[in-house]
């Protein structure tokens, strides 16, 4: 019992890192409609800003958050304006090779700059678990799930009832409209841009907390994953992210400890495809029919 | 359409000059080494370790008046842990540079594929880091100046049953050769040494996060869990068991060599203990004047054993040279063979001791068990002699 | 001679001159093992490319996995040669061949579920299905694992890649262009479009994803017998978009676009070796800006045309093919035309299509009830009512679109309900759409062609092989599509891009396009929409024309009043969901419910006109 309870909680802290991240791939999928794959990128952008404040400056901990998130801010939105604003009336896939180019971009100026010799991350709280009778659960763990909730529900708050939040569902809904309603469509997707890649910066230095090893080819796996949660939960929309990150963080965290690790990838994209050809879009997302 | 006709014109510009591209390299009068080695990308230490030790004693070889007083070149060309680019890499120092032989690769991946075409061609192959069994399994010309996982295992698994451990936890890599070819030995060994293993729990190399199957092993209860992976991952794994409160000792083998630099928190490694081809802090006085030349070519000293071997690998191919004493080095079949024959028999003082081949082209030489203190430097803890 | 007969000619003997010149480029040692194993890396790119580019460029389905499908074959073509006790050039190519079908069975395994999402959903099922194959290989005990399979055979050659890349690629471009590559492309442009006119969609979409497994799998035998070690790791994700790619930077839908993109980015890593650490670099941005300022990729859709080339530098050759020409044995071909179905239609009679108690409900909602329409041979009916009636709801109903949930449709005597639309398609009905659905970046002739699908016989292999049976029927869906379009007075605009009509062309040639289809009931949607009154005038009298020449029954959706009072014959009143009333134009426009609830609203309509 108590080795599932671990074993559960394992999986909550690696699901809701996937979660923070799927949360920026569904917004700007829901706004542009492109598979951002330099999402996971911009963690590593993130990780290295970090590590650099944290060793090179000898700052504190909250100054790297800062300073990461408005450095991602900074890539997030310079991407975006350079590589996939020109592109947005193109086939959608050409958007994916660009996407796909700005990926391998960031990750071989990282290689120029910092080598691909993995850095660790300094270690910024004590190990000692915490201990609830036979249950221990380390802090970085409890830290990771309480931020990765409490941003959710701040996004979600944000969407739903900020004037920002509206122009960007109002874009997501038709962009064209939108714009005829007055609501620039530039700004808010680069808002969009924003927020997400923000997001990204503080699940970087989480992930980095939790898992301390940085190096420019970090980003791709975490982010190919978080991808996977967000369409799992039905791309576009924010619960859906959460939900699909939290059951990828558990079915990883299950099947590496009561089956087999080498099975844990084959269980989630399995989950994956038997709930995308049930639910073509997603566990939360809504049928759309092709109207004729 | 003008677009269009301006890229195929462009593009047969370039299919050409690729063609054209081999046959300018002019001949010289040296003799060349060809180095295979991954030297971007995320092995890029290991590759780096490996030439920069080989590169050291060709220096000094050459500044000695090389052999025969011809200068030894060794030719580094990057094919970034590609196995296509790798392959053809080969082809190219065979062909066209016509080397006298090959020093690597350096990955188990890239040294399989290479072997088999060095087994093809009679080329003479020396490894510095390819650890795998089946790497030289029944070509006479393929030889290597590291030990074997194998060896590493059952040092391992006799150091573990030394200091008393009685139940032992496993955590390999399942997706590498290298991992695989360790926990296979290792697990054998503690069988015959009646070791209990109480856990045996796989991860990816891709992995970040260990703490399911950690905590599983914490479950299991070991006195101590054995470790075959590289640096990187080994660093990610001890963190987290530190959080998850496992509190045992670790062993490896010779890829924790790299941890170091790659762990923030140093005290953990104190409870590592692991094998290694080279014992930096040795007192024998050619291991302190290969760290001293080496820092003095490279600006920094050796971190990984395979720079020892490296260096070790580039002796052993030029010894061999010196003493088939080539004459005509135009005849490249009859120096390939020449220098395979003088391999098999060479007796050679290298910095990772003395080097001579058993009858599988492996090196006869001891593994050092070593551990780290708080700070991360490297000490020696026993040497344990093969049998 | 023919520009074609040219064609053959030229290509046939340009692909033969490559292969002897390189071959004794190898012989005279000018090319050595590297050059070679380049090249050979080239051919297997090439394949995968071309292979990707039939799925992801002419279907028009992004897919990710390819890279698994090339596992597959590896895999196997692999283990059939290291286990099968004859010689190598026995073995070899027996492998290769298992190497193709395993995968093109795991293509349908794999097709089958995940062809039925679209777009980016597509892309990461396969994404998965790719990663998954990945998993089982590595887990395997045949396979080696994780340590790797180990001393394949090293038998793949310079040629061997380079015959059977030129296979491969060849019967790619020949099946482009047969009445199965156009149901292809057809899909990619318009699915919806392409399944009622006739096309079965999901099984050439199956077909098609299957037909690039098979390639692939070719292409991954070819690979282990080149590297004579496999590892899974090799098959990655980044695999799959490394060829993805050489797609799309060739121009999706090309495949000289692929050839060439296969070749430069495979080169590329070689030739740039001396950048090391810059290399992959430059190879991101240059990504980047070619997409950036050339989004559709190298070469577009466009193909590369040996014959054009050389008319244009060399046109005295053009004297030798003459006599060529006049040597070679003449052969009359006969030409098949489609034939014309015969309707097993009895009883005179009775109606052609006839709806009993026909309903539909979405959820909660009832769309459509009790709805019963009878339309007679030579018929022309109007289907009108506001906005939200319905009528369309109907429509979809007939063609298959939507499955009724209450209640039948006879056509011809026989019950339709439950069919798939391009079946029903057969069966004798064709319709048109209220937003224009062409296949846009076809031409007029092949938009036509493509409905002549449900007429037309020959196999995928007499595309492939071009065979007599091919040119027979071709040559007559040829005739009849000019004499089609010229009964339209569009047979000046046959080789024009359907997109590039003006709008109200664009309606004529969906209504042409239905009538390919050869049925015995055309369905029009708001046919007048956004006509203006000469165009309207027009329209009239090309329905009437239709009635005459092709004997068929027409019901028609159209808020032009002008228009359906003037050609119909009989009108059904729909009001939500329900028929409100029914009769000739002077019953309807005199029926005080119908004026109540429609013609109320009559200014209103016209003025939106």
């Amino acid at each position: 019992m108590t080795l599932l309870l671990n074993q559960l909680i394992n999986g909550l802290q690696i699901g809701s890192i996937y979660a923070l991240i799927a949360l920026g791939y569904t917004m700007v999928y829901g706004i542009v409609k492109l598979i951002n794959f330099a999402h996971g990128d911009i963690i590593m952008v993130g990780a290295y800003t970090a590590l650099l404040v944290m060793t090179g400056l000898g700052l504190p901990f909250y100054v790297a958050i800062v300073l990461a998130m408005a450095v991602c801010i900074v890539f997030g939105v310079l991407i975006e304006r350079v590589a996939y604003r020109p592109l947005r009336s193109s086939p959608r896939i050409s958007s994916l090779i660009t996407a796909i180019g700005v990926s391998y971009l960031l990750q071989n100026v990282a290689q120029l700059i910092f080598t691909p010799t993995p850095r660790p991350f300094p270690a910024v709280f004590s190990v000692k678990p915490l201990v609830i009778g036979e249950l221990s659960i380390s802090f970085i763990t409890i830290l990771t799930i309480a931020v990765s909730v409490a941003l959710m529900i701040l996004l979600q708050f944000v969407v739903r009832r900020t004037k920002v939040g509206k122009a960007m569902r109002a874009v997501s809904e038709d962009m064209g409209a939108s714009q005829l309603m007055g609501i620039s469509v530039d700004k808010t997707v680069s808002v969009t841009f924003a927020i997400g890649c923000a997001l990204a910066a503080i699940g970087a230095v989480l992930y980095c907390v939790a898992y301390p090893r940085v190096q420019p080819t970090m980003g791709s796996l975490p982010g190919l994953k978080a991808f996977i949660a967000a369409v799992l939960g039905g791309i576009g929309i924010l619960p859906g992210a959460m939900l699909g990150g939290f059951i990828m963080g558990i079915a990883e965290s299950l099947t590496k400890g009561y089956i087999s690790s080498q099975l844990a990838d084959a269980v989630v994209y399995g989950i994956l495809i038997v709930v995308l050809i049930f639910k073509p879009a997603g566990m939360l997302g809504k049928k759309t029919r092709e109207k004729v | 359409m003008k677009a269009q006709k301006w890229f195929s014109v462009i593009l047969s510009i370039v299919v050409v000059f690729s063609l054209l591209l081999p046959m300018a390299v002019a001949e010289e009068e040296t003799i060349k080494i060809g180095g295979l080695a991954p030297l971007t990308g995320p092995y890029a230490v290991y590759g780096e370790a490996v030439k920069k030790g080989a590169d050291l004693y060709v220096s000094q070889l050459n500044q000695n008046g090389g052999i025969d007083g011809k200068m030894v070149e060794i030719l580094w060309e990057d094919h970034a842990a590609n196995d296509a680019q790798a392959q053809n890499i080969y082809y190219q120092y065979v062909d066209e540079e016509e080397v006298v032989a090959i020093l690597g690769d350096v990955l188990t991946g890239q040294c399989r594929i290479i072997a088999g075409c060095a087994f093809e061609d009679g080329v003479p192959m020396v490894t510095a880091s390819g650890t795998a069994l089946d790497i030289n399994v029944g070509k006479p010309n393929v030889f290597r100046t590291c030990f074997i996982d194998e060896f590493q295992g059952v040092v391992m698994a006799n150091f573990a049953q030394q200091q008393g451990y009685e139940n032992v936890a496993i955590l390999y890599g399942a997706d590498s050769a290298y991992s695989m070819g360790l926990y296979n030995a290792f697990k054998a060994q503690a069988a015959i040494n009646e070791i209990n293993i109480v856990a045996e729990e796989a991860a990816a190399f891709t992995d970040i996060d260990f703490k399911a199957q950690l905590t599983n092993i914490k479950n299991a209860d070991p006195d101590a869990v054995f470790l075959p992976w590289y640096g990187a991952e080994a660093a990610l794994i001890l963190t987290q068991a530190a959080e998850l409160g496992l509190d045992v000792v670790y062993m490896g083998a010779d890829g924790i060599a790299d941890i170091v630099d790659k762990i923030a928190n140093k005290e953990l490694l104190t409870k590592m203990t692991y094998a290694d081809h080279f014992a930096f802090d040795s007192d024998d006085e050619a291991v302190q004047n290969f760290i001293a030349d080496f820092t003095a070519m490279h600006g920094e000293g050796p971190t990984v054993s395979f720079s020892a071997t490296g260096y070790d690998a580039a002796l052993v191919i030029c010894q061999a040279l010196i003493n088939a004493e080539v004459e005509d080095y135009s005849d490249t079949e009859a120096v390939h063979e020449a220098i395979v024959a003088q391999i098999k028999g060479i007796s050679a003082e290298g910095v990772s001791g003395v080097i001579s081949f058993d009858e599988n082209n492996n090196p006869i030489k001891s593994a050092f068990v070593m551990t780290f203190d708080a700070e991360g430097t490297k000490h020696f803890v026993a040497k344990v002699d093969p049998q | 001679m023919s520009k074609k007969m040219r064609a053959y000619i030229l290509n046939i003997l340009a692909i033969t001159a490559i292969f002897l010149v390189i071959n004794l480029m190898i012989d005279a040692k000018i090319l050595s093992r590297s050059n070679r194993s380049m090249l050979m890396d080239v051919g297997i790119a090439i394949i995968m490319a071309t292979s990707l580019n039939l799925t992801t460029g002419m279907l028009g389905q992004l897919a990710l996995g390819h890279a698994g499908f090339m596992a597959i074959g590896a895999y196997t073509a692999a283990l059939v040669t290291k286990h099968m006790t004859v010689d190598i050039a026995l073995s070899f190519p027996l492998g290769l061949i298992a190497g193709g079908l395993v995968a093109a069975v795991f293509g349908i395994i794999i097709g089958v579920p995940a062809l039925r999402l679209k777009g980016d959903y597509l892309a990461i099922i396969t994404l998965g299905f790719g990663e998954i194959i990945r998993v089982i290989i590595n887990n395997l005990p045949f396979t080696g694992g994780a340590m790797g399979l180990i001393g394949i055979n090293r038998a793949t050659t310079f040629s061997y890649v380079y015959v059977v890349m030129v296979l491969i690629v060849i019967s790619l471009f020949t099946l482009g262009r047969s009445r199965h590559g156009r149901a292809i492309i057809s899909i990619r442009e318009n699915e919806v479009a392409a399944e009622s006119t006739g096309i079965p969609t999901t099984r050439y979409k199956i077909f098609a994803f299957t037909l690039a497994a098979f390639f692939a799998g070719i292409a991954g035998g070819l690979y282990a017998h080149k590297m004579g070690t496999l590892s899974p790791a090799t098959f990655d994700f980044n695999k799959s978009i490394e060829y993805l790619v050489m797609v799309v930077l060739g121009g999706m839908g090309s495949l000289t676009g692929s050839i060439v993109a296969a070749t430069v980015l495979t080169m590329l890593p070689e030739l740039l070796r001396f950048l090391a650490d810059w290399r992959m670099l430059i190879y991101s941005i240059v990504l980047i800006l070619m997409m950036l300022f050339r989004p559709k990729g190298l070469l577009g859709t466009l193909e590369f045309s040996l014959v054009e080339v050389w008319d244009f530098c060399a046109k005295y050759v053009k004297k030798a093919f003459a006599f060529i020409k006049k040597h070679l044995p003449k052969r009359e071909q006969k030409v098949i035309m489609p034939e014309v179905p015969k309707y097993d239609y009895a009883n005179f009679n009775l109606p052609v299509l006839e709806t009993d108690k026909l309903g539909i409900r979405f959820g909660g909602l009832q769309a459509a009830q009790d709805v019963h329409i009878k339309l007679y041979d030579n018929e022309i009916v109007g289907l009108i009512g506001p906005n939200g009636a319905g009528k369309t709801t109907v429509f979809n109903m007939l063609t298959g679109v939507y499955l009724p949930t209450e209640g039948d449709i006879m056509l011809l005597g026989k019950s339709i309900v439950g069919k798939a639309t391009h079946e029903i398609t057969a069966n004798g009905i064709a319709r048109t759409f209220q937003n224009i659905r062409l296949f846009k970046s076809m031409t007029v002739l092949e938009n036509i062609k493509v409905a002549f699908q449900t007429r037309m016989h020959y196999s995928v292999l007499d595309g492939v092989l071009r065979t007599s049976r091919f040119n027979r029927e071709e040559m007559g869906i040829d005739l009849r599509a000019r004499e089609l379009l010229s009964v339209f007075g569009m047979e000046n605009v046959a080789d024009v891009r359907a997109d590039s009509l003006p709008y109200g062309q664009q309606r004529k040639l969906e209504i042409c396009r239905a009538l390919a289809s050869n049925p015995k009931v055309l369905l029009l949607d708001e046919p007048a929409a956004g006509m203006n009154p000469i165009e309207t005038e027009e329209l009239m009298k090309t329905i009437r024309t239709i009635r005459e020449r092709f004997s068929v029954a027409v019901l028609l959706i159209e808020h032009d009043m002008k228009l359906v009072m003037g050609i119909c014959e009989r009108i059904y009143v729909l009001n939500y969901g329900r028929i409100l009333a029914q009769g000739t134009p002077e019953e309807i426009a005199t029926n005080s419910e119908v004026v109540e609830a429609y013609l109320g609203k009559s200014e209103n309509t016209e003025r939106e006109k």
